[in-house]
């Protein structure tokens, strides 16, 4: 039986929804719809060990999100570094 | 206190691993992860001092400094990772004697024609091994079974002798049950190894390596044994791959190498494409795998105990990508992957591929070309294949990747992708490749860092072999 799930989209946003679900596909078929307000998960498998680890994953991608959110800035720095690092290596061998 | 980009993964109830772009990686509570995360702040000074000095967090004044050496660190890795460090494959036949149920490269009949290297293309090929890396070369002859046309073995040694004066390994992977006196003799003086598939015990190894005598068990133990004898311990090696009948009996897999004095283990589970499969000889799940893992771990340890001490390779590996940053030449944890850096195979037809793998694709999907061209018209810059397969190889762009605390020691298999799910990044949530290679990290990290003190020294001793 078909289950169907609710999440407000004030409390995740795309990417922790979608990247939740990514790691669904090991254990149920999945699809994502939203309204004005909420995320609408229907999941096929209705068993409630689905249900947690669908809420496992939502729990870990938005601290996920928390951390890209606060090395964004960093990151940035961190490839543009790389790719001079590369460019100077390449260029002395 | 600012936080800099990293990756978690949760490894227990209440632990989780971390690690950044750097490969520097630590083991933390859930409570340390949710307080650095949330609040920028750690409470022990010695984890403070720990995640400072990997790069995990910086003041300030310390983070132009810390970026560049995050940036240097992936940089570094990059480039180790391009270096072009090949084994070079030589299939001499594709014809077997044995019809094993997981065969990954559907073999040719023993009595069948046209599925022999053409002696001509033997100098060409050493040749174009001379011209493309440097010495020391390794070469491996795959089939098939080798062994099957030892005249073509020979030759390629003397023009090896010749071309690449000495400096090379040559491998040949067998089941042995070809091995003849006048084999032995040739390969005593010789720069020669053994490379041989040991399933388990004769029940285990005989249940899926068919060979008429229906003994092929026998083949192996005895062989290993006359190439032990005439030509010393450490000319032959094993390679085990993981069926129905030993996920139910590890023991058996740790008999038989006892039986014939070898130690050593590589094990693998058996290869979700190719032709392997095709008579659904594989039920297992990778849970039933890891679980078979432990008790052979567990029987591993059990034995160091009374002295006997295994080394299981496949596990060494994942560890030394953890725990050696520099150690970066299997080609399965390599990102981009090891297709053409790390090997370039020679077809008994003459074509070129990047892997191993790529030649079981050709097989699988014949109206497609997966080769780099033919020995002597190499055309790999025109090849969309290994342009697209080598471009979209870098892990850390994949999703599910991404954001994997395993990545920075991880790899890519494209050719399995291309395999399973017609495309060279694949979805990792179904993916064999990941879930097999996140599984080992994970067993690694639980048994390093979270396990005995005998747990670890176990782990330190496959690192360090």
């Amino acid at each position: 039986m078909q289950t169907e799930l609710c999440f407000p989209q004030s409390s995740h946003s795309e990417w922790v929804m979608r990247n939740s679900l990514y790691w669904m596909s090991q254990v149920t078929e999945w699809t994502l719809e939203s309204d004005s307000d909420n995320w609408i998960v229907f999941l096929s498998n209705s068993n409630f060990e689905c249900k947690a680890q669908l809420h496992r994953h939502l729990n870990d991608y938005s601290l996920r999100e928390k951390i890209m959110a606060r090395t964004a800035a960093v990151r940035d720095a961190i490839t543009f570094n790389v790719l001079s690092s590369i460019e100077r290596r390449l260029d002395t061998e | 206190m600012n936080i800099l980009p990293f990756n978690f993964e949760r490894i227990n109830e209440h632990r989780s691993f971390i690690s950044n772009l750097s490969g520097f990686h630590a083991v933390i509570t859930h409570n340390e992860l949710n307080d650095l995360v949330d609040f920028g702040t750690i409470v022990s000074s010695g984890l403070k001092s720990e995640l400072s000095k990997k790069l995990f967090i910086g003041t300030d004044t310390e983070m132009d400094t810390s970026v560049a050496a995050l940036a240097a660190s992936l940089g570094k890795q990059l480039v180790n990772s391009i270096e072009f460090r090949p084994i070079y494959m030589i299939v001499p036949t594709l014809r077997c004697d044995h019809t094993c149920n997981y065969c990954q490269v559907s073999r040719a009949s023993i009595h069948a024609s046209g599925y022999d290297l053409d002696e001509a293309l033997i100098p060409k090929i050493i040749s174009m091994i001379a011209g493309s890396s440097k010495a020391p070369y390794k070469i491996e002859l795959q089939g098939g079974e080798p062994l099957l046309r030892f005249d073509l073995i020979t030759e390629i040694y003397s023009e090896a002798e010749k071309q690449l004066r000495g400096a090379f390994q040559l491998v040949i992977a067998t089941s042995l049950s070809p091995l003849t006196d006048d084999i032995l003799l040739w390969a005593k003086d010789k720069n020669v190894f053994f490379s041989v598939s040991l399933d388990g015990d004769s029940i285990v190894h005989n249940a899926n390596r068919i060979h008429p005598s229906r003994n092929s068990y026998t083949y192996a133990v005895e062989g290993i044994k006359r190439i032990q004898n005439e030509l010393g311990a450490d000319r032959v090696s094993t390679v085990t791959t993981v069926t129905d009948a030993l996920i139910r009996d590890p023991n058996s897999l740790l008999t038989a190498h006892m039986e014939v004095g070898l130690f050593d283990l590589f094990i693998r589970p058996v290869s979700p494409y190719g032709f392997a499969n095709t008579n659904a000889q594989r039920k297992y799940s990778m849970d039933d795998y890891m679980d078979f893992y432990e008790r052979l771990w567990s029987l591993i340890r059990g034995l160091k105990e009374k002295g006997i001490r295994f080394t299981e390779h496949s596990a060494g590996i994942h560890a030394k990508r953890l725990l050696k940053p520099s150690y970066s030449s299997y080609a399965d944890l390599k990102s981009p992957s090891g297709v053409i850096f790390n090997c370039i195979l020679f077809n008994y037809d003459g074509k070129i591929f990047g892997s191993d793998e790529s030649r079981m694709l050709q097989k699988t999907t014949p109206n497609q070309d997966f080769s780099m061209g033919e020995v002597g018209k190499l055309s790999l810059k025109n090849s969309p294949f290994y342009n697209n397969i080598t471009a979209q190889s870098f892990n850390f762009l994949h999703p599910g990747c991404e954001t994997c605390a395993f990545q920075p020691f991880c790899g890519t298999d494209p050719c399995q992708n291309v395999s399973l799910q017609g495309e060279p990044i694949g979805d990792k949530s179904i993916s064999e490749f990941c879930a097999y290679h996140k599984s080992m990290f994970r067993f690694i990290v639980q048994k390093y860092f979270l396990g005995t003190q005998d747990d670890k020294c176990l782990i330190e001793e496959w690192v360090n072999v």
